[in-house]
């Protein structure tokens, strides 16, 4: 079969068109495609993102911030989130008190720093929560110091008994030494950012919520009175 | 009668076989060209599908995060909230030391009759006994009690560490127990 110059010009218009493919293909439609791929994956990890976002705005608003804070401030009464020496000192002390028991002595040790810093405090080997320790001595019967105890371990702030020793000086004084373990947890230093998942409250952790929720709490704290100090307007008669 | 000899009839055979073949080519060419078109459209139409869809779900999330930034507070309550119940529910799991008014109802029970010089007990279930028995009588009245039913509930060891016999005829004594709980 020949095929003469005419014919070529006939080949001219299907060359072009694959010529055209193969360019529109190579410059245009490649990097279109792994770039569609990309907003693709994108998109997946959007719409993900969005479900999650969906989600947790959902379980944010069912939540009832009065309720919360209430919850929140009876944990924060049992688990203080910085070392509170004067408000444990003072339930030990209103405890006592309570059970005609007399403070002869307190000392605290474990103490490390305070306040500012007290989120670097490490927690002891074998101890779940940071803690530092409380050693008072007591006068007052055996019977006493068992309401002690119960009452103490059922107070908040959270206190833990322990070791107990008890030594009869005389026929009708008993004196109890006491090492007692008070708790705090510093807060968590972030809540993390909006895409990250709110972890629900499990029963479990409702179920401890009930337990401490059973605490007694001392609600008057000792303050000083609030008594005139020198004259208001020192220009004044 | 006029008889007409095509003497071009083999060259017009393969001529219109070629135009065929050409026509082909030439049709083939612009069907795969529109076909290409075609795909290039869908590309192209799901190319923009996706940069819309993108671009609303992206503003959806922005959305989202606003309103969720408005309710931190909340978040801020629920973590703290999580944080210190699930601590507080290790620690309670955790908690296995020594019930020391169960202890001392049995130590009071216990040392009755004696004379409790000192009673250490420790949260590690440890507990040590040390007291004073008027006489011999009283002694074994007291290790009798000792190795009551309730003992065994309470105690997996208990030890009589020392015992001495005093000049007046009272007796000295140190025991050493163990907590069962804390095993």
């Amino acid at each position: 079969m020949k095929i003469d110059n005419k014919d070529y010009k006939t080949f001219l218009i299907p060359g072009i068109i694959i010529l055209l493919i193969l360019i529109i293909t190579v410059f245009v439609l490649k990097p279109r495609f792994s770039l569609t791929v990309e907003n693709r994956n994108r998109l997946l990890a959007d719409k993900k993102l969005l479900a999650g976002l969906t989600s947790k705005l959902a379980t944010l608003e069912g939540l009832a911030e009065v309720e919360f804070s209430d919850k929140v401030d009876v944990v924060l009464n049992v688990l203080p989130s910085e070392k509170d020496v004067p408000r444990n000192l003072s339930v030990v002390k209103k405890i006592a008190l309570n059970n005609s028991l007399l403070v002869s002595d307190i000392s605290i040790s474990d103490i490390g720093e305070i306040a500012t810093t007290s989120s670097k405090q490490k927690v002891v080997k074998g101890s779940v929560l940071p803690f530092f320790t409380l050693d008072i001595k007591t006068i007052g019967s055996r019977e006493l110091i068992k309401n002690f105890i119960k009452q103490l371990e059922s107070t908040a702030p959270l206190m833990k008994i322990t070791s107990v020793s008890i030594s009869q000086k005389k026929a009708d004084v008993t004196e109890t030494s006491l090492e007692i373990q008070a708790f705090f947890l510093p807060f968590p230093k972030t809540i993390g950012k909006p895409e990250q998942q709110l972890v629900p409250i499990t029963s479990e952790e409702d179920k401890t919520f009930e337990k401490i929720n059973g605490f007694a709490f001392f609600t008057d704290e000792e303050s000083l009175p609030n008594l005139p100090v020198g004259k208001e307007n020192l220009f004044s008669p | 009668m006029k008889t007409e000899i095509d003497f071009l009839k083999g060259n017009r055979g393969e001529r219109e076989k070629r135009q065929k073949l050409l026509r082909m080519v030439k049709t083939g060419s612009i069907l795969v060209l529109l076909v290409y078109c075609l795909i290039l459209s869908v590309f192209f139409s799901y190319d923009f599908y996706i940069k819309s869809q993108g671009e609303k779900i992206a503003k959806e999330n922005k959305i989202k995060k606003e309103k969720i930034e408005s309710l931190k507070e909340v978040e801020t309550l629920q973590v703290a909230l999580k944080q210190r119940l699930s601590s507080l529910g290790k620690f309670f799991d955790s908690q296995k030391g020594s019930d020391y008014p169960l202890l001392l109802d049995y130590f009071d029970n216990l040392t009755q009759e004696i004379t409790l010089k000192t009673l250490i007990i420790q949260d590690d279930g440890k507990v040590n006994l040390n007291g004073g028995a008027a006489d011999t009588f009283v002694l074994e009245r007291f290790l009798e009690k000792i190795n009551q039913e309730e003992t065994d509930r309470l105690f997996s060891g208990v030890t009589l560490s020392s015992l001495d016999k005093r000049d007046d005829g009272s007796y000295f004594l140190v025991i050493l127990f163990e907590a069962k709980n804390n095993q």
